[in-house]
């Protein structure tokens, strides 16, 4: 669980590196080098502040509170410097839109951060509370401040289908299956973190990486704009070059206008087979699922 | 206005905040009505007064009722987890007001000294418009749900249960039940949605009419009013998940329960009944024609049939006798998602076989099927459970 956290630092980032022209114009201002040092220290000192944070077995039975607290502030030093790390970066790479928020567009950047840093705190809070129903609750708050991003980022329909089908529906599924399974609290076992220390490693490897990626690839995009957007690889489907440069370029513009009958086109015309096999696997999983709980009832002799 | 305008803040900051303000105090306002209507219709259909003493014809009970929840001892029972048991009842009510984002309340309002005219939605550009509203309200299970885990009663806790397995069950209808409509005019958008009926002057439950029967049932069930009001389910589990909960707290389960019934009718009539629309009083027109004095007719005509919706709704609650807990998942699971798969496939058919002018030939094709599966489900009883003979203990 803790990689599910580090992905949604990076998504962050990737959010910010994709809609912000300031970032991509800080990006090569600053050294590579420092840049990453700095990039690991936080990841670093963040995978620390979490396993100190994580619920472990001797603290279950009385153990001291201390290591929690040292890793609480620890992780929220981490969680700041690496929010804010555009914001700083801005101001080294000498973009002061203003003194007071170097970035521009203050009211997508109120949401932008608002939205990550709930994100982030939440998916923390998430990994180390003990009690399960909590877990639940602030696995929610993560999805919300997740679509609050996709919302921010034009993608209204990954917003609304993430709110109904992952807060609507499957943690409504986990709440009902916590709260009916141990009406008499959970078990100690389930009160810790099987394997605090391998996972914490991993999640700062993996953070590590994608960041690195990301930070690599935004700058090798910037450096020959057009060379990874969608619109100069070559056609993949006969229907992409039917009618006007214009009438094409508004049937696969999925960020613009009309934006869920884009969607769909791009869904049902160059993704077909990949639609259908979902929908075959959805109902092999239906039938499995019914054929699971179905009690057979024995006929009478 | 003119000497005023320095000092405001720009139109597109100062025009969302001054709609959520009439929206939510309208809101509010209503449902406190709405309660006193709701008992002087009670009162009416079972041949009692109700309540006539405070202020004329009982108008200012509202304010006697409101002072009552604010007065009342606040409770938190021992053994609550107190912060989920606060957060439960401020979950409910903040998701039922948030559905209201994209939901119109008119057509268009020209205003002197603004460029092009208003439209009456909170958020207008948002192209998902009618998913934005089953997402926040498929959230308001969680209320329900924490309301009853928090409150440390088995029969809360049993209550909060019963009604997250309803209100999750009856998303799937509710959804399938307008994706008909969806076809119809190819968008999310309910001002489109709207617009379509305006012009063509085909009301979509002529068009739908499976959609709209499911559309109507789920809704009940959503919005938790009876035939379909299990989560209270006074007799059995004392008062559901909200049991616990005092003073102005249960206050906001009562007023969000309200506010879902508002949106539910918003729906029906914005997706099924036209809209604004209505023949030679509110007829279509371009947004930039509209006068103040027809956009304040347009959501008149709107609110008017909210109201007959609203009334439809409490007309039934004193109609039908509650389901059985048994009975409601069947009729979910068994009878209202399959309604819904038929109307679907054939809205699909219709759509890609039929021109967009056809509307008599798809009306006609509705109402045959609708009529062709309940003949199906009452005579021919697919939907029963085969009878088994359970052996004989020895």
């Amino acid at each position: 669980m803790p990689v599910l956290s580090m992905n949604l630092i990076a998504q962050a980032m990737f959010a910010q590196t994709t809609s912000n022209p300031m970032w991509k114009g800080l990006v090569e201002g600053t050294s590579v080098g420092g840049m990453v040092v700095r990039a690991l220290a936080i990841l670093a000192a963040g995978g620390l502040g979490l396993f100190l944070m994580l619920p472990r077995r001797s603290r279950t039975e009385g153990g001291a509170e201390g290591g929690r607290f040292v890793g609480a502030i620890l992780a929220t030093i981490s969680l700041v410097l690496l929010v804010t790390a555009p914001v700083s970066a801005a101001i080294t790479a000498g973009h002061p839109a203003s003194l007071f928020w170097p970035l521009g567009n203050v009211p997508a950047d109120v949401i932008f951060f608002t939205c990550a840093g709930i994100s982030l705190v939440s998916a923390l809070m998430m990994i180390t509370s003990r009690n399960p129903v909590y877990s639940a609750l602030w696995f929610a708050m993560v999805l919300l401040a997740n679509s609050g991003l996709y919302f921010q980022q034009g993608a209204e329909f990954l917003a609304a289908s993430t709110i109904i089908i992952y807060a609507g529906a499957i943690i409504v599924t986990f709440l009902f299956v916590v709260m009916l399974a141990q009406p008499m609290g959970a078990a100690a076992y389930d009160r810790t973190s099987r394997e605090p220390l391998f996972s914490c490693i991993a999640g700062v490897l993996m953070a590590s990486a994608l960041l690195g990626t990301i930070h690599f690839s935004a700058k090798t995009e910037h450096a020959t704009p057009g060379s990874r957007s969608v619109t100069s690889l070559p056609p993949v489907n006969a229907l992409q070059t039917v009618g006007t440069p214009a009438e094409q370029a508004s049937r696969w513009a999925i960020g613009n206008g009309p934006h869920v009958a884009s969607l769909g086109r791009t869904l049902y015309l160059d993704h077909y087979t990949s639609v259908e096999a979902v929908g075959v696997l959805l109902l092999a999983a239906v039938v499995g699922a019914m054929l699971i709980t179905s009690h057979k009832v024995e006929k009478p002799a | 206005m003119d000497f005023l305008t320095p000092y405001l803040p720009p139109q597109e900051w100062l025009e969302p905040l001054l709609k959520i303000a009439v929206v939510v105090g309208v809101l509010q306002g209503a449902v406190a009505y709405l309660v006193l209507a709701e008992r002087r219709v009670a009162a009416f259909i079972q041949d009692r007064l109700g309540p006539n003493r405070v202020g004329p014809f009982g108008l200012l009970q509202p304010l006697a009722d409101g002072l009552k929840f604010i007065l009342k001892e606040e409770i938190i029972p021992a053994g609550a987890d107190k912060l989920v048991f606060l957060i439960a009842p401020i979950s409910i009510m903040a998701t039922a007001l948030v559905t209201f984002a994209t939901v119109p309340f008119g057509y268009y309002m020209p205003f002197p000294g603004v460029k092009q005219p208003i439209e009456l939605t909170i958020s207008p550009g948002l192209d998902i418009g009618l998913l934005f509203v089953f997402a926040v309200s498929s959230l308001g299970v969680y209320g329900v749900i924490l309301g009853g885990w928090a409150s440390n009663n088995k029969y809360s806790f049993l209550g909060g249960l019963r009604s997250s397995a309803q209100l999750v069950s009856y998303e799937i209808p509710l959804g399938l039940s307008v994706v008909g409509v969806v076809l119809l005019t190819g968008s999310l958008k309910m001002e489109t949605v709207m617009t379509a009926q305006a012009n063509s002057g085909w009301w979509f439950f002529l068009l739908q009419p499976m959609g709209f029967i499911v559309f109507l049932i789920s809704g009940f069930a959503e919005s938790a009013r009876l035939p379909f009001d299990l989560p209270e389910a006074e007799q059995e589990l004392v008062g559901g998940y909200h049991t616990e909960y005092t003073g102005m707290k249960f206050g906001m389960f009562a007023l969000s329960e309200y506010i879902h019934m508002i949106t539910v009718a918003f729906l029906a009539v914005i997706l099924f009944f036209g809209g604004w629309h209505l023949w030679f009083i509110a007829p279509a027109a371009k947004p930039e024609t509209v006068t103040m004095f027809g956009g304040v007719i347009y959501v008149l005509v709107l609110s008017f049939k909210v109201l007959l919706m609203v009334f439809f709704f409490m007309w039934t609650r004193w109609s039908w006798p509650r389901f059985r807990y048994d009975q409601l998942m069947s009729i979910g699971w068994k009878v209202m998602i399959p309604f819904g798969l038929v109307n679907l496939v054939v809205s699909a058919a219709c759509q890609e076989f039929l021109g967009p002018q056809q509307f008599f030939l798809k009306a006609l094709i509705a109402w045959g099927t609708l009529a062709a599966t309940v003949f199906a489900v009452t005579v021919l009883k697919p939907l029963e459970a085969p009878k088994v003979q359970l052996p004989a203990r020895t």
